[in-house]
């Protein structure tokens, strides 16, 4: 069960990012060890520090890692490569708003599905970690563009 | 040998700052990753940090500021060797390995880690394999970032 778990999450993964086709290898890296980074410290400040919700301690628990460690940066890479590609301001909104209601869906399933157990963890929550997430690597993503096209050009 | 810059201004203040934002988010990334999926409860718990089982702020601190510190200079010092002295690379490397082995010894003698399945001696080979990689990271990075600049003056 472990291990079909984790082989869904990694053709998951690289399904994913199969698609991306809008972003540098640069930004990309960047990007990944961002979002990487901020659910890594999000989950743990949120389950062991401030106990709002209960990771599953047994066998999966490597698929819920394993998710949180290449399948969540893979997704939110992907929406950033389908933001790009969006021109109308409008189907950008959209799309957001579509993303945050997605995730927060697919965290309930996970939740209903055991992967861990809510003990405080109210909706507006999740709105807020979700939401963010996806402001911080839009913003983050925008910087780097920024950085990386302000290369200067030694004479 | 490298062009200098004409002039060292907001160009070099930026693309320095985008490369101290990848090294300064890997580090913490892979100190996070590999504590969740080495020193888990239910998988293979070699090992637990700090006080409890269970990650707490001093956890995130490590990461956010010693890891990265450490990383980054370990990037900042491959840098200089390979220009200077590229034969003394793989000697670097080993020292590095195990100047890690030794300190993360060090901070087990006062609780940072807690050994249950670990032994101090594997250490080393899993820093070498560890900066080994890396240093293969760097390059990668480096190649990515000259292959962007040139399509960048090209376009």
């Amino acid at each position: 069960m472990v291990m079909f778990g984790m082989i869904i999450c990694c053709i998951l993964t690289g399904l994913l990012l199969k698609k991306i086709n809008r972003l540098t290898k640069l930004e990309f890296t960047a990007l990944w060890l961002l979002t990487s980074l901020l659910t890594t410290y999000y989950v743990a400040s949120a389950s062991d520090i401030l106990e709002l919700f209960n990771r599953k301690q047994d066998a999966l628990y490597l698929t819920f890692q394993l998710g949180q460690l290449i399948l969540l940066p893979s997704s939110i890479l992907f929406f950033l490569n389908l933001f790009h590609r969006l021109t109308a301001p409008a189907a950008k909104v959209t799309l957001f708003l579509l993303w945050i209601v997605l995730s927060v869906s697919g965290e309930r399933i996970l939740e209903q599905l055991g992967f861990f157990d809510y003990v405080d963890y109210p909706l507006w929550l999740s709105l807020s970690f979700w939401s963010s997430l996806l402001v911080i690597s839009l913003g983050a993503n925008l910087l780097f563009r920024h950085l990386l096209s302000r290369r200067d050009t030694f004479v | 040998m490298y062009n200098t810059p004409v002039k060292f201004d907001e160009n070099e203040w930026l693309v320095l700052a985008s490369a101290i934002v990848i090294f300064w988010m890997l580090f913490p990334y892979l100190g996070a990753s590999i504590d969740y999926l080495l020193g888990s409860r239910n998988w293979l718990d070699l090992y637990d940090t700090m006080d409890t089982i269970l990650i707490d702020w001093y956890d995130l601190l490590t990461y956010n500021l010693c890891y990265s510190i450490y990383g980054y200079l370990f990037c900042h010092f491959y840098k200089v060797i390979k220009r200077l002295s590229p034969r003394y690379i793989k000697f670097y490397i080993l020292g590095w390995s195990a100047q890690t082995a030794l300190l993360e010894w060090f901070s087990a003698l006062f609780g940072v880690f807690t050994y249950k399945g670990w032994h101090p001696f594997t250490s080393f080979p899993f820093y070498l394999l560890l900066f080994g990689s890396l240093s293969f990271f760097i390059a990668t990075l480096e190649r990515w970032w000259e292959q962007e600049n040139q399509l960048q003056k090209v376009s």
